[in-house]
């Protein structure tokens, strides 16, 4: 097990020697670095009441291991991880100060992220228990130990190629009824394209050369009395005339036939997996950037749609194309279709050729091309503060390197397909000179007809494509199973934040609790620390602190975008992983630090939570977050349209938007998050009446900066570091003297200033009036 | 602005300060303006632009209490004993491997297989493929790779790199 591994025998003499015999030891692992950083293997060893770092000395007695460093236990407050640049520290707490017990690079960040936690344990008294879930690591593959993408993603590596193959075809089930009718149709049109070179050979051969025609042939003659070769040539171009146009026939119907099915496919892919990216966690978001989680949207489904198109037109017409050439072509006369097969490891190298130097190209030039389209996005997304700064000019020459970058690109991908393509066409073209040369001899030495040798180059021109295309297969299917591998991905993530079977519906009263509730984004680093707290329903609670205190995070956890890593959040008593998602979302408002508002009218925004909202609904809540007058000054009143995230709006007129928003769900539990920040101190003062009314029943909790926001609350929280460090109302706060009454100082200051700058302006008039007098 | 009170870096002269290694926690202790700091980290500012100078001395426990001492504009102004610890502290925060010739790379799905040399010996490590925040540019041409685990790998400059090398990192990272 990774925190109980075997100690070789040379350290446990060691550890004997300080009298640490091997069942005293807790817990004890390596790692793959020494303090200064370079790759060695040290140990950890925990017992009941020291720990201690073994490793080899570097100056002397290179290679024998001794006792680096050895603290007991007691001595211990805490420990943590230090994650610095390209590695980290186990670190504990000593005094005032953090000591560093050994360094780790990034490959062991989990199990040390579990080392902390033990050893925090066995600090507070409780004693260690390593179970079999201490070895688990999702990030890794647990059949090779590779790295997934995604946590609890599945290995590339180990990912049952053929499993992917059924799956995907299963996916495509629904669509059996048309893609039988697309197969029945791609037989037909191969029969067809096998007609025409059979066809030359007996208008060469028997209407030219003068050979008696076979009998099928005579028997069918006989049924349009054509028996001289002027009528048997009418017969035959006529066939030919009517193989060609069938081909044609059937190629336009299969082509709309594969494109509704393909579309369809890719419509539904893109439905689900965008479905099921609605349906992950925020965390899932704070691992994958948007951008990629788009391009899995598009790109990869798209990918899959070229594949149906590969299914359909590609490689199943081209196998099945040279299964029935080479049948024609060896059954006309095999030492000549020997001939044709000569070229085939020319072709191979050929296609080898293209994915290993003319596609790279090819990616380099879409990679670039979206690069600087990220550019132009930004550069014109930005193009306030472009011109604000006066960096036209510079930006211009960011965009000509990018531009020139993609020119060069062009240039490779075209210089290559330029060179590649000729070269192969004249591989192609060997195999006809072959039979030029080989069939040429045989047609002079008469043993075979020069119609054969005809049919022969007829057959020929349609077998060195399809070979190529087959022997592409593979990497064809790579390039599949990559894209189908990446969506099978996410359908297969499931959501971290899942309701447990038994989760309930409930009418939330809004009773909140936090006991013990210990969190970090990432688990090394908590952000909340150990908080408990109470929050009667009804309250009214303010939140203030230090930008990067906890607070956001202390509502993501109410709101259950992310759960606690120790500890219960409860509501109304109840563990809030008990109570179901949708109903616990329904009852709490919630106002973003940044509104985001949708493409729509502002009626529509204000309705979000609550489609069926009535207009009146909306109006009133509107007013209550002192929004009605400016939307009704619009022209187009409540049927403005806000463009993209809100634009159109001011910051603070977002806001009230948003609050709005909130008010209309009349949730049991609100939450504003700066949310009258950008607003204006006479519109706040309004809102503030408004939401004393509208929070009347409803559990409050609003963050704050701006102080004087909070004067109304019924307690205020004071948080620092992911603590909570005082609470009580803003008078008891005011007498306690800490850090609540230092911010209150701080910014009644600040209004002062402002004040004698408002006086100073006055003053400057009046003496200016004076002068003017 | 002259006679405003605001907050300036302050710049520490190489002959007010002192560095001496506390011997019980093995860590650095620094002596400024008769003042003693104990538990002294050592940060580069520029990492990138300028990595041996400009470096900030900074004491506390956790991010949110960390205050930054001075900085010093360039340690080879000071003793050699003090430039060996301001060293030391700077290898116990940055663990960076430098690339000096890449043996093999290798594409299988979206992942790359990479096998190379560095500074810290012959190491195998795995980037996804196509993803443009892990391959950065590092100053400018040079290029800084994280992979899966977020290891740090650095090619401080392509240009250095021996042609086979350079060849088959551009078949594979073209941004
Ligand atoms: N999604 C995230 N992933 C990783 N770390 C995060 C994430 N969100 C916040 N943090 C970190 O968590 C800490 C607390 O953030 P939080 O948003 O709770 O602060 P806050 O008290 O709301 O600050 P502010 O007043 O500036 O809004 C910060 O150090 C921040 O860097
Ligand atoms: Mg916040």
């Amino acid at each position: 097990m990774q925190l109980k591994m075997e100690l070789p025998e040379d350290i446990l003499l060691l550890l004997a020697d300080v009298s640490i015999q091997k069942n005293n030891i807790l817990l004890c692992t390596d790692t793959d670095l020494d303090v200064s950083g370079n790759y060695a293997q040290e140990w950890l060893v925990v017992t009941e009441s020291r720990i201690l770092r073994i490793g080899a000395e570097i100056s002397e007695h290179y290679g024998t291991s001794r006792i680096l460093l050895d603290i007991p236990v007691d001595s211990i407050k805490s420990a943590r991880i230090d994650g610095r640049v390209g590695s980290s520290f186990l670190e504990v707490e000593v005094d005032d100060y953090f000591q560093e017990i050994l360094r780790f690079s990034n490959v062991y960040a989990q199990r040390f992220g579990k080392v902390v936690g033990k050893i925090n344990e066995l600090v507070k008294g409780r004693s260690i228990i390593i179970t079999e879930e201490d070895d688990e690591d999702r990030r890794r593959c647990s059949k090779c130990g590779r790295v997934i993408s995604a946590t609890g993603g599945v290995c590339p590596k180990c990912l049952n190629k053929g499993a992917v193959f059924i799956r995907f075809l299963k996916l495509m089930t629904p669509y059996w009824p048309t893609g039988l009718m697309i197969f029945v149709f791609l037989i037909c049109g191969i029969f067809l394209d096998l007609l025409p070179p059979r066809l030359t050979k007996m208008l060469v051969d028997n209407v030219f050369g003068g050979d008696v025609p076979p009998k099928w042939f005579l028997s069918i003659a006989n049924v349009f009395d054509a028996t001289d070769p002027m009528s048997w040539l009418v017969i035959l171009v006529f066939s030919l005339a009517t193989a060609q146009l069938l081909r044609i026939c059937i190629n336009i119907i299969n082509g709309r036939l594969a494109t509704k099915m393909g579309t369809q496919i890719a419509f539904d892919l893109r439905q689900r997996v965008y479905e099921r990216l609605q349906e992950l966690s925020i965390s899932y978001y704070d691992r994958n950037q948007v951008g990629q989680l788009m391009t899995r949207v598009n790109q990869d489904i798209e990918e899959l749609q070229g594949f149906v198109w590969q299914v359909t037109h590609g490689f199943i017409v081209n196998m099945l194309l040279l299964v029935g050439i080479g049948i024609m072509l060896f059954t006309m006369n095999p030492t000549l279709a020997l001939y044709i097969l000569l070229p085939t490891p020319l072709v191979a190298s050929s296609t080898y050729i293209f994915w290993r130097f003319v596609r790279p190209k090819y990616r380099r030039y879409w990679d670039r091309r979206a690069k600087l389209n990220g550019i132009l996005y930004a550069a014109f997304s930005g193009v306030r503060v472009v011109k604000a700064f006066a960096q036209e000019a510079r930006e211009a020459a960011r965009f000509k390197l990018y531009s020139h970058n993609l020119r060069e690109a062009k240039i490779g991908v075209d210089v290559a397909s330029s060179t590649f393509h000729p070269i192969v066409g004249f591989i192609f073209n060997l195999g006809g000179l072959i039979v030029w040369y080989a069939g040429g001899k045989d047609v002079l030495a008469d043993t075979i007809t020069l119609g054969t040798l005809m049919a022969f180059l007829g057959y020929l021109g349609m077998f060195y494509g399809p070979l190529a295309q087959i022997i592409n297969m593979s990497q064809w299917l790579t390039s599949f199973m990559t894209a189908a591998h990446r969506m099978f991905d996410i359908l297969d993530t499931e959501p971290e934040i899942v309701d447990v079977p038994y989760a309930k519906d409930i009418d939330i009263q809004g009773e909140i609790e936090f006991s013990n509730v210990t969190f970090g984004y990432f688990r090394h680093n908590p952000i909340l620390k150990d908080m408990n707290l109470k929050i009667n329903s009804g309250e009214m609670i303010g939140i203030v602190g230090p930008s990067g205190s906890g607070k956001t995070t202390l509502i993501n956890l109410i709101c259950r975008f992310y759960d606690p890593n120790e500890g219960v959040v409860k509501i109304d008593g109840l563990d809030i992983r008990t109570i179901s998602k949708t109903c616990l979302r329904r009852q709490i408002g919630l106002v973003l630090q940044e509104p985001f508002l949708f493409r729509g009218t502002i009626a529509e925004n204000i309705a979000y939570g609550r489609p069926d909202a009535s207009f009146e609904e909306i109006m009133e809540a509107a007013k209550a977050a002192n929004a009605h007058d400016f939307i009704v000054r619009f022209p187009d009143g409540y049927d403005t349209k806000l463009g993209e995230s809100g634009s159109g709006l001011s910051g603070g007129e977002r806001q009230r938007v948003s609050i709005a928003r909130a008010l209309l769900c009349d949730p049991k539990i609100l939450i504003l998050d700066e949310a009258t920040s950008s607003v204006d101190t006479e519109s706040e003062r309004a809102i503030q009446e408004a939401l004393s009314i509208l929070t009347k029943g409803r559990t409050t909790i609003a963050i704050a900066h701006r102080l004087s926001t909070l004067r109304n609350s019924d307690r205020i929280i004071v948080m620092e570091d992911g603590r909570i460090k005082e609470m009580g109302t803003h008078s008891e706060l005011m007498e306690l003297d800490g850090l609540y009454h230092r911010l209150v100082i701080i910014q009644l200051q600040l209004t002062k200033d402002s004040e004698s700058i408002s006086q100073l302006a006055e003053e400057s008039r009046l003496q200016r009036v004076a002068g003017d007098n | 602005m002259s006679n405003m009170c605001y907050s300036k870096i302050k710049y520490i002269h190489p002959d007010c300060v002192r560095f001496f290694n506390d011997e019980k926690t093995n860590s650095l202790s620094v002596k400024l303006d008769c003042k003693v700091y104990n538990h002294v980290k050592v940060y580069r500012t520029s990492p990138i632009s300028y990595p041996t100078k400009y470096i900030s001395l900074r004491v506390g426990t956790s991010s949110s209490e960390e205050t930054e001492i001075g900085i010093i504009r360039d340690p080879d102004s000071l003793p050699l004993e003090s430039r060996a610890l301001i060293e030391r502290e700077l290898d116990k925060r940055y663990f960076i491997h430098i690339i000096t010739k890449i043996h093999s790379i290798k594409e299988e799905f979206s992942f790359l297989y990479w096998d190379v040399d560095t500074d810290k010996g012959r190491k195998e490590f795995v980037v996804a493929s196509r993803a443009h925040h892990r391959i950065t540019e590092y100053g400018e041409n040079g290029r800084i790779i994280l992979d899966l685990d977020w290891n740090r790998y650095q090619i401080p400059d392509l240009r250095d790199l021996d042609e086979q090398s350079r060849r088959l990192f551009y078949r594979y990272i073209y941004w």
